[in-house]
This record gives C-alpha cells, structure tokens and sequence, in this order.
C-alpha cells in the first residue's frame, strides 16, 4: 500500500534527479572528510599498494566471428582492418600527431581513445564503429544559437543502437571542468527517453575551435525501434551549458546568499538520416532451456548485449548475469529494461547491459534467482548455438517466432497505452462536454427564474454594502452599433476561480436608463484567469437604433449569493453619452468605451 | 576499467576516481535538496558522507550504468535527513493509497501518474515538483518563480486536485485514507 505522495516521489526520481546538472565543488575537500571517516591515508602513503588491474584484452583474438560470406563485410575482415588502422594511428600520432588529427576519422579516434574518453567500449568495439561510420550528408541544422555551431558528421543505425559523431564549432573549450551539455533526441518524429549516462562527454579537438565527440551510442529502447528495419530519421538537440555560475538571492529572512546556478551557452538542433546497417549485430535464438527458464534472445552488437528470458512467473528472477567463457570475468551484470507477463505463469524480461568485448568467441548467461541459480547457457557466438549441459540447441525457426513475440510486447504495450489514453482522454473530454451543457442548461433555467422573481422586486431598494473597486472592476462594456444590445466584463479580485461552485455564486444585473432590468441576451460566462476571475454577460438594453444617447446612463451590478439570496458588491453607473463608468458607492472609476 | 570492480576490491584509487567524475553531480543534488539551509561545509559534509555509503555498499551495487542514479538517491535522503525534513508544508489531504499487485502493474502505474504529472500546465507541474519533489518552502518557490504565496498554495491545492481527477480516468485502483 502507497499513499500518493511516495508515489509522486518513486515516480519522478530518476527523472527528476537526471535533470540536475554538475556544480563546481572543492573536491579536495571531499576527497579529504571522505578518507578522514573511512581512516584511510593518500596514495602517497606507504601502505598503499593499487589493486591488481584486469587482464587487458587480447586483439588478436578476434571477435564476432560470423562465417565470411561472399560479397558482405565479415567481423574478421573489418575487425583485421580496424586492429591494422590502429596500429597505423597510433605510428603517425607518434611520429607526426599533426599529421594523425588530419587524417578523417583516424586522427579523431586516436584523440578519443588516448585521452581516455571513458566511454564505455571496449577499445577493438570501438574501431569496429568507427569502420561501419557512415557520413551524414543530409544533415540539417534548424536551430543555432548562442556561441556553438553544431552538426553530426557521421551517423549509423545497427537495429539496436544509434552510433554518431557529433562537431561543434565554438570558441569555448567543451571540455573545460565548468562546461557540460545536455541533449535530447527524437526517432522518426517521436521523442525517444534515452538512458544518456554512458555516453562520452569528452571532445577532440580537431582545428581553430572544432571539436569532435565520437564514442556517441544510445541504446534505442525496444518500444521506439521502428518495425520494419530501415534507415532512420533523427532529429539530435544539443544544449551547452556552464556550471556553477554564481548568483547572489535572497534567502527567506531578506539576507543576501550565494546560489550556483547554470547558464546556458548554446543550443542546437541537427536533423539527419541515421543509415541503417546491422552488420555488427550478432543474434542468437534457440529453444534452449533448464529449470524451465528459456533464453529467447541473445542479441550481441559493438555497444551493448541484449538478452530476452522466458521464466516461470512465480520464479522470475529479474537479473541475470553474463560471463566471459575465457576468464571468467563477468562484463555485463545486466538490469531490467522491460518486464511483461506472458500469462499468469509466464513472464519475459528483457535484460540489456555492457558490450561483449571484442575477441570473445563464447559467453556464458546465467540466470539467478535470489541466490539460487536458475539456469546456465552458453552462447556461442561464432556458430549461434546455445549449449544447456551436453545438449547443444541450433536457431530454429519457432525459436525465432518466440523472440520475435516476445521483441513486439513493449511495442504493443506501448501502443495499446497510447491509443487507451487517448480513447480515454477523448472519452473524458466528451463526458465534460455534456455535462457543461447540463449545467448552462441549468443555470440558464435559475437565471430565467430568478430573472422573473427580480421583476416582481421592482422598485426595491438595493443596499450597497461593499463596491470597493480593489475587489470588482468593470474591464470593458460595449454596445451595438443599433444601441439594442450591451456587453459588459467584470473583473472579480482575488480570485475564487478554484472553486466553480464559489465562482458561480457571482452574477451580474443591469437596468436599462428607465430603471427597468434587463434581460440578459447571452449566457453569463466565466473564466478563471490565475489572478482574478472574469465575468461577462450581454444584455437587451432596451433601447433601438437611432436613440439619442444624451443623459441615458446604464447601471450595472456586481451580485454574490445563492439565488434569491444575492447581496450587490458592487454597483456602476453607465454614462453612453460621456462614455464613463462610475461607481455609484463614490469611487472613481473611468473607463473611455469603445 | 569499471569503477565499481575498483571499489569491490577496496582499491582506494576506484574512490579517488568515483569522487572526481561524480562529486560534481551529487554535490548539486544535495544543494538542490538543501536549497536555501546548507552552507557549503554542509554540502561538503554530505557529499563525503554519499563516497563513505559508496566505498561500504560497493559491494552490493550492481554495475556502473547504474551508480550515478544510486549517488543521487543517497544524496538527496542524506540532504532530507540533515534538514529532519518529515512531512510536507502542504500535505496531500485525502490521500490516496495504491495497492501494488506485482512489479508489473507497479510500472505500468508509474507511468500512469508520470503522465498525469505531465499533463498539468508548465506552471503548475514546476510548483508540483518543486514542492512535493524537492521540499521546496512555498516562500521559496514564490519567491524564486515571482508569485504571491497565495497563489502558490492555490496552484497546489489545484494541481493535487487535476492529479486525482486524472488518476480516476484512468482507473488507477486506489481508496482514500
């Protein structure tokens, strides 16, 4: 049981905390209470030893082994070529590391992966990438502003990812401690919630105030992915900002304090065709299964893994965790990104985590539940084959139906909700639509009745309790060119409007220059407007065209109470000759009509 | 090499690491939690009290791709705890209470109520998250967004009622405490 506020909280966390941008902070200061607590002493100490790195990669091992087949780009030939390019870069960057930055694509990559991007491929993926990196030539800026000039370069879309290389011209330094950017995109013209956390922040610059950002991937969550595999439009807004700016407030007491504040430097919008190519996606689907949890889908590309499970709903374990076959290490303790019932036994989780890195020939996917292990299957990437003890299990094409299903259940939720809310949206505004006309009906009737027993009351005396002007004030009042019809707008302060019931208690009441009420020819309309509420009506004035209008005077009243019950608030005389309007209780109220 | 494999083996360069990339971020999420009651000592205080949590709970943590948003939880229930922040200015009167029946239901529910956040005007929906989100004062978000106090609590009051009214069109079970 939640109660309604915990929810708002749980509800917009991650959202709300992911909007909060960096401030500048003493981090020496930080790194000094923190060791302080933990007792710890600097590196500088002599009891510090570093932990033992991990077994660096080994390139030779080429990864992604897909048969070669005649006429398409095969892992091994483009994975050769990318280790040779590297071993290429890295000499000229040696040698002559003017020569490596001019040289398109190479010289930026070597930028990227010396200076330790911290991008969160491993260094062979990553060449991988930039081998498929297509130039964009339909890129379009819409919108520039503020000091940056920005465009992607190269882009491409492998089915799962969207890879690009963005280029900002600008005079400040993207990479400057104060400086970050943010960015929001959208697919196919429909915003895409992206996780952008493991993108690479850094840029490499490549000339007179240009920098590059590649080792740029979003992970296309599964409900955005178009159907049908294609080319993708993408529509990439980027938004620079400095941190930390200092501004001087106010605090609740009056006394001036300091907030770090950001300021935006620069925005901009590219619009570009991502072209699709899948040629590093490796995807593995059998009927494989133990302890009645199948692996639906192993989906491995050059930036992430991707895994679909089919489990016992009452058993669903909600992580699995990926191993390497060679070294044991685990590369991707994998988090939940969709999770649906098949049935009310059955339940598909899709897992996504790091990339297998380049060189592995073979994963193992274990599945756990609590502690206990639920399953084991070892992937194999180079004859897509899973092996559950000593049964070895090919892609069949039932295997590939059941991922295929299991891939279209996001998609359909995500429709089905869509197109509810907006039955439901449409459905809500129709229901409030005939009870409006209910209620004008309603109040219509009251008016016409309270209008016939006001008749009967001619010639009493009104007591005039309260016109203060700071509460009512007649905004406009207009009369027709045949002088037999008058509108009037009151302003009613402060504002009742956020209860209807306490705003239709207010009404208006006007006699004509004989004294006589007039009928009211329009329905009294009311509008809520944040400060104040408005009132208008349109009355029969009683007069016809061709009246002189000299020493006629119109006297409106501003009523409040139940019907039959109503007290005058205000009460304003009219002038149509001196076109002025005057409260009657002696304050000055002159409006020139129109 | 993955910061938390680093902090898993104690190794005191994955902290010096995790406080460089992410004290910039979880400093600003206390601030923002703190808004105008924290000096900067207390800000200091509280960011090393989030590294403390990360270097003792490291273990239990689950990969990278989610440690930025585990900083950010901590450091925002360490900022509300520092304030004894425990209950709101402007309570939610009729509170509503969901039964929860499996995760899945609870995300498709929170999707729910994050599309009715969203269907709130642009005003109203900031107020909303300023107060209910960040326990800002409403002398502070009036301040800050030029409106008299009044109508802050005003925009509140009808901003929780448009909530509960759109949570009933789309059937959200729920009953009132």
């Amino acid at each position: 049981m939640k109660h309604l506020d915990e929810l708002l909280n749980e509800t917009l966390l991650d959202r709300e905390l992911k909007k909060v941008r960096p401030e500048k902070i003493d981090e020496k200061a930080v790194m000094n209470r923190t060791l302080f607590k933990l007792g710890m002493a600097s590196e500088s100490d002599s009891w510090y030893v570093p932990g033992p790195d991990l077994e660096p990669l080994d390139p030779g091992k080429l990864v992604y082994l897909e048969p070669e087949k005649p006429g398409r780009r095969g892992w091994r030939l483009a994975a050769g070529a990318a280790a040779a390019c590297l071993v290429c870069a890295f000499t000229l960057f040696t040698l002559a590391p003017s020569v490596a930055d001019a040289i398109p694509g190479l010289g930026r990559l070597f930028h990227a992966a010396n200076q330790g991007t911290g991008t969160v491929y491993n260094q062979q993926n990553l060449e991988w990438i930039q081998a498929h990196m297509q130039n964009v030539t339909d890129c379009v800026s819409t919108t520039q502003e503020g000091d940056l000039c920005f465009a992607v370069k190269e882009a491409y879309y492998d089915g799962k990812y969207l890879y690009c290389v963005a280029q900002i011209e600008t005079a400040l330094d993207p990479n400057d401690p104060g400086v970050s950017w943010s960015y929001q995109m959208k697919i196919n013209g429909r915003d895409v919630d992206f996780d952008y956390t493991n993108s690479s922040k850094r840029w490499a610059k490549t000339g007179e105030n240009t920098y590059v950002n590649d080792g740029i991937s979003f992970p296309v969550p599964v409900e955005y992915r178009p159907e049908e595999p294609g080319d993708i439009q993408v529509e990439y807004q980027a938004e620079f900002y400095r941190l930390g700016e200092e501004k001087t407030v106010s605090d609740t007491h009056g006394q001036p304090v300091t907030e770090l504040t950001t300021s935006t430097l620069g925005k901009a919008t590219a619009a570009f065709t991502a072209p699709y190519d899948p040629d590093g996606i490796i995807e593995v689907k059998t009927e494989a299964e133990e302890n009645d949890v199948r692996l639906l889908s192993f989906t491995a590309s050059p930036a992430g893994t991707e895994l679909i499970l089919d489990t016992p709903h009452s058993d669903s374990p909600w992580s699995a965790g990926v191993e390497l076959k060679s070294g044991g290490r685990i590369f991707m303790d994998s988090s939940s990104t969709f999770a649906s019932a098949f049935s009310e036994e059955r339940s598909t989780l899709m897992e996504s985590g790091e990339s297998v890195p380049y060189g592995e020939k073979a994963v193992v996917v274990t599945v756990s539940c609590g502690n206990r292990r639920a399953a084991a299957f070892e992937v194999d990437l180079e004859n897509r084959t899973v092996t559950v003890g000593d049964e070895t299990f090919a892609e069949t094409e039932k295997a590939r139906q059941d991922a295929a299903k299991a891939e279209d259940i996001p998609r359909q939720w995500r429709e089905n909700f869509e197109k509810g809310l907006a039955e439901r949206e449409k459905e809500a505004e129709e229901q409030e639509l005939r009870e409006m006309k209910e209620r004008i009906k309603e109040e219509k009737e009251k008016l016409e009745e309270a209008k016939a027993q006001a008749a009967q009351k001619a010639g009493l005396e009104f007591d005039v309790t309260d016109a203060s002007q700071d509460s009512v004030e007649v905004i406009g009042f207009s009369l027709r060119d045949d002088l037999e019809k008058a509108g009037t707008v009151v302003r009613i302060m402060p504002d009742p409007c956020d209860d209807d019931e306490e705003l239709k208690k207010y009404s208006l009441r006007l006699f004509d220059p004989d004294g006589v009420e007039a009928d009211n020819t329009g329905t009294q309309r009311y509008r809520s407007g944040g400060e104040s509420s408005v009132l208008s009506c349109e009355f029969a004035t009683g007069l016809s065209a061709g009246d002189s209008l000299e020493g006629k005077t119109l006297t409106l009243q501003v009523l409040y109470g139940d019907l039959g019950e109503e007290t005058v608030l205000a009460q304003f005389d009219i002038d149509l000759a001196r076109q002025t309007v005057e409260a009657s209780n002696g304050a000055v109220v002159s409006y020139p009509m129109e | 090499m993955e910061l938390l494999a680093k902090l898993r083996r104690q190794d005191q360069q994955g902290l010096e690491d995790a406080i460089h990339q992410y004290a910039g971020y979880v400093s600003a999420v206390v601030r923002k939690t703190l808004g105008p009651f924290g000096v900067e000592q207390d800000t200091e205080e509280i960011v090393s009290d989030v590294f403390v949590a990360l270097w003792q709970k490291a273990g239990e943590l689950r990969d990278d791709s989610s440690l930025k948003y585990w900083l950010a939880v901590v450091a925002r229930n360490a900022a509300l705890k520092r304030l004894g922040r425990t209950r709101l200015e402007e309570p939610l009167e009729e509170n509503l209470c969901f039964d929860w029946l499996d995760p899945a239901q609870e995300a498709e529910q929170r999707m729910l109520v994050r599309k009715a956040i969203d269907s709130l005007g642009r005003k109203d929906r900031e107020i909303m998250i300023r107060h209910y989100f960040w326990y800002e004062t409403v002398e502070r978000i009036a301040r800050e967004m030029g409106m008299n106090p009044a109508t802050v609590k005003t925009r509140l009051r009808r901003g929780r009622e448009k909530l509960r009214k759109r949570l009933e069109k789309e059937d959200l079970q729920y009953e009132t405490s």
